[in-house]
């Protein structure tokens, strides 16, 4: 990060900070808070677990997990089947793929059929066959 | 209070603790408990996951626990003694920072588990009216997913949040934690510049 920016963040982090309320509280301002919190006391299970805890010293420390935010979630299982022929490794056989790399042909096929779009060859127009991919 | 029925006032749970008696403890737990998990999950509840406020929770008590001897009348309630150790557990899992759990500062008598943590903390002092303090608050929640949760949590942690929490928790590097950091960082600095330059009357 170049100097001015560094400068300018220096400042502006703790201006916001006090806006977004997280600058260190005073004894009042701590005071304020808690008597503006709801009055409700802990599960005795929670309790007992917070006394064991800290009496014995051993502090459970989390460990972070990923979140799910930044990956939206999405049903992969209608795609899984192309995803495994498309993605197999070169010289792979597998007859299951095989069957279903066929069976997608040969809708494909009937699809450009079906469109009016018939040819011959099944190639839709080319001389060759695809190539092998890399 | 949560501990309905009980007479034991704030000194001398405090007294009891420093004693080292457990039932202090307890009382402490029950009758501020389930205020301080509020205080945790209604100012950290956006940049800290379920379990790490569990263990903020479990830290303030420690320290509450093994400092109940700093603690005098004249720096407040013990109730707003707690919700400053409370931050300042909060604070210290943002960062990571595990010296403040460290043996040796209970043969430091000065160590104050509320006193604020680092000189680069915001000082407690008046809020700032400067408009482009608001459109920066606005321009952070515009900013990708990752960038605004890495802006979040420097701010929630009073400095720069841990890069292997961030990388953990976002499924990426700590590198890319820096770079995303860095990138934000310049893109409000041109944005307030912009907005600075607009004259006021036809700022948005």
């Amino acid at each position: 990060m170049n100097h001015e920016t560094d400068k300018f963040w220096q400042k502006a982090a703790k201006d916001l900070a006090r806006r977004l309320g997280h600058a260190p509280l005073t004894p009042e301002e701590a005071q304020r808070e808690f008597d503006s919190l709801p009055d409700a006391q802990l599960p005795d299970n929670e309790i007992d677990s917070i006394i064991d805890q800290v009496t014995s010293g051993e502090l459970t420390v989390w460990t972070p997990t990923p979140t799910e935010d930044d990956a939206p979630g999405f049903d992969c299982e209608a795609i899984d089947e192309d995803v495994l022929q498309l993605n197999r490794n070169e010289g792979q056989a597998d007859a299951e793929t095989d069957a279903l790399l066929n069976e997608l042909r040969r809708t494909a096929l009937e699809d450009g059929q079906a469109n009016g779009r018939e040819d011959a060859t099944g190639m839709g127009g080319d001389a060759e066959p695809p190539a092998k991919g890399g | 209070m949560a501990d309905h029925g009980s007479t034991i006032c704030d000194s001398d749970i405090a007294l009891m603790m420093a004693m080292r008696d457990k039932e202090g403890l307890r009382l402490l737990v029950k009758r501020y408990g389930g205020r301080l998990k509020a205080f945790l999950y209604k100012r950290f509840r956006s940049v800290l996951q379920e379990g790490e406020l569990a263990e903020a929770l479990n830290v303030t008590f420690y320290n509450a626990w093994r400092f109940a001897d700093r603690y005098t009348e004249g720096s407040g309630t013990l109730a707003s003694w707690c919700i400053r150790i409370a931050q300042n557990a909060a604070k210290d899992i943002l960062k990571r920072e595990m010296r403040y759990r460290a043996k040796n500062l209970e043969y430091d008598s000065t160590y104050d588990p509320a006193d604020p943590r680092d000189e680069d903390d915001a000082a407690p002092g008046e809020e700032s009216d400067d408009p482009r303090v608001e459109y920066l608050r606005q321009a952070i929640q515009k900013l990708p997913t990752l960038q605004k949760a890495i802006i979040e949590a420097d701010l929630a942690g009073g400095g720069l949040a841990d890069a292997g929490r961030l990388a953990a928790i976002h499924g990426t590097s700590k590198n890319s934690i820096y770079v995303s950091r860095i990138k934000a960082h310049e893109t409000l600095k041109r944005q307030v510049e912009q907005f600075s330059r607009q004259p006021a009357g036809k700022r948005r």
